[in-house]
């Protein structure tokens, strides 16, 4: 090999090593600010939920606090009246069924929005109690267990999840029978509903449907979880969610 | 027309940028200052290497001292777009120092075409611009063909990427023949009208002081 030669395969060895090196920063600053990208939509979902659970809950005090107690102070006048006739004592036991109709519309409309239970006694007792007030007036039969413990702030992401599946199965999926589940598999907490409704396509439902499964996504996404939803049209769903173990208490 | 004056004129494409960035000068926003003193310098070397050539004289000194200049305004435009990286510009521009003190000084002289710093300034410019570039695709939310700093950086990429290859030939001394030296200088020449163009571009693009008004 001449002198001149081996100068060119120095010179042709040289750039090969410089392009590797120049695209093997391209690719890892790409990483780089992916995962920064990711981080802060994170950082800014979490301040959106952070935001909402905190005005959902400053609704529920209020409704359940203040209306709630201003329709009992009314329950109370209505009471102490004195029925002159027979109307009128119609008429106030009418006004009293309405106002404790409002009153239990309240409390569902409150517990949906901040369940105090949450708080006091944990994710399995809220969810008993959710189940027990959504299936109250139908016939839907819910077969609920949960084996795990979950803590108290990432509970919240859990219930909220639990409650959007599962209004959108009693609004929508005419089922019978829902079954759900809570359980430790593989180093990740499983949420597991499925239901013998009518079904639906799922990327469908994801293109038109409200605010529903978009906020199960995000959700999912932002408990760094996995979101397995199977369905079509007269087979039922089932919703499979993959939580990380690091969620855990 | 005589070759040289065709390099001349491509080269001197630069005073589109450098009018363009006088007039604009007052109604932009600071972060495009070094921007401007970067194609003003590039003219003012370009007409300086000129003048040392018309009147028979080296311009490598000039030159040398230009590309030092150069990178030292490149980093520090840099710098105003990413201040949070303060210290890693800081370091870069000790070792920059570093190479161009050795190049000129050390292992060459002043009064030569040195090719080891402008290989070396290249990189790091080309680096530097990857970074932005994919900062600029992650980040930035309005439209990135009518973003100045997207331009910039992609004329980096091109400009300097071309002018790191043209220098390694300088510096593996491969023994071209003077045609092929002469066709990649015309190359360059070319490419360098082009860099000159978009940079016209950038700086017509580079937005203007927001005005605060009071309503009462």
């Amino acid at each position: 090999m001449g002198a001149d030669e081996s100068k060119i395969y120095i010179a042709l060895l040289t750039g090969v090593c410089v392009q590797f090196i120049l695209m093997t920063f391209f690719v890892v600053t790409i990483l780089r600010y992916y995962r920064k990208r990711k981080a802060l939509q994170l950082q800014k979902l979490k301040a959106d939920f952070h935001f909402l659970d905190k005005e959902k809950e400053r609704i529920a005090y209020d409704l359940h606090d203040d209306v709630g107690a201003s329709l009992s102070a009314i329950k109370l006048r209505l009471q102490s009246l004195p029925a002159t006739d027979e109307k009128s004592a119609l008429v106030i036991q009418d006004s009293e069924g309405l106002i404790d109709e409002v009153m239990e519309k309240l409390k569902r409309i409150s517990l949906n929005m901040m369940p105090r239970i949450l708080e006091m006694l944990g994710l399995d007792e809220a969810l008993k109690d959710f189940i027990s007030i959504l299936t109250y007036p139908t016939s839907i039969e819910v077969h609920y267990e949960c084996s795990v413990e979950i803590d108290k702030d990432n509970s919240l992401h859990i219930y909220r999840i639990a409650q959007e599946v599962l209004h959108n199965i009693i609004k929508h999926s005419q089922a019978t029978h829902i079954r759900f589940t809570i359980t430790e598999i593989k180093n990740n907490i499983l949420l597991h509903i499925k239901d013998n409704g009518i079904g639906f396509n799922p990327e469908a439902a994801m293109k038109n449907s409200g605010r529903g499964l978009r906020n199960i996504a995000a959700r999912v996404g932002f408990l760094n979880a996995k979101l397995y939803l199977t369905s079509s049209p007269g087979t039922g769903a089932d919703y499979k969610i993959e939580i990380p173990v690091s969620w855990k208490k | 027309m005589h070759p040289f004056f065709i390099h001349v004129i491509f080269n001197h494409s630069i005073l589109i940028a450098a009018v363009i960035g006088m007039f604009r000068f007052k109604y932009i926003i600071s972060d495009f200052y070094p921007f401007l003193i970067f194609i003003w310098l590039g003219l003012f070397n370009d007409s300086l290497s000129l003048a040392l050539i018309l009147t028979h004289r080296s311009n490598a000194a000039n030159s040398n001292i230009f590309v030092f200049l150069e990178l030292a305004v490149v980093l520090w435009m840099f710098f105003t777009w990413n201040k949070e990286k303060l210290k890693v510009y800081i370091c870069l521009a000790i070792i920059a120092t570093g190479v161009w003190l050795a190049d000129n000084f050390f292992i060459n002289s002043i009064s030569e075409n040195n090719s080891l710093f402008r290989v070396f300034y290249s990189f790091l410019i080309l680096f530097i611009s990857i970074d932005n570039l994919n900062k600029l695709l992650f980040f930035e939310n309005g439209r990135l063909t009518r973003n100045p700093k997207f331009i910039i950086c992609l004329t980096f990429l091109f400009y300097y990427g071309f002018n790191a290859f043209i220098e390694s030939f300088n510096i593996f001394h491969l023994g071209l023949s003077s045609n092929v030296l002469n066709t990649l200088w015309w190359m360059l020449s070319f490419v360098n009208l082009i860099a000159n163009l978009l940079y016209a571009l950038a700086v017509l693009w580079v937005p203007t002081k927001v005005k605060f008004i009071l309503r009462y």
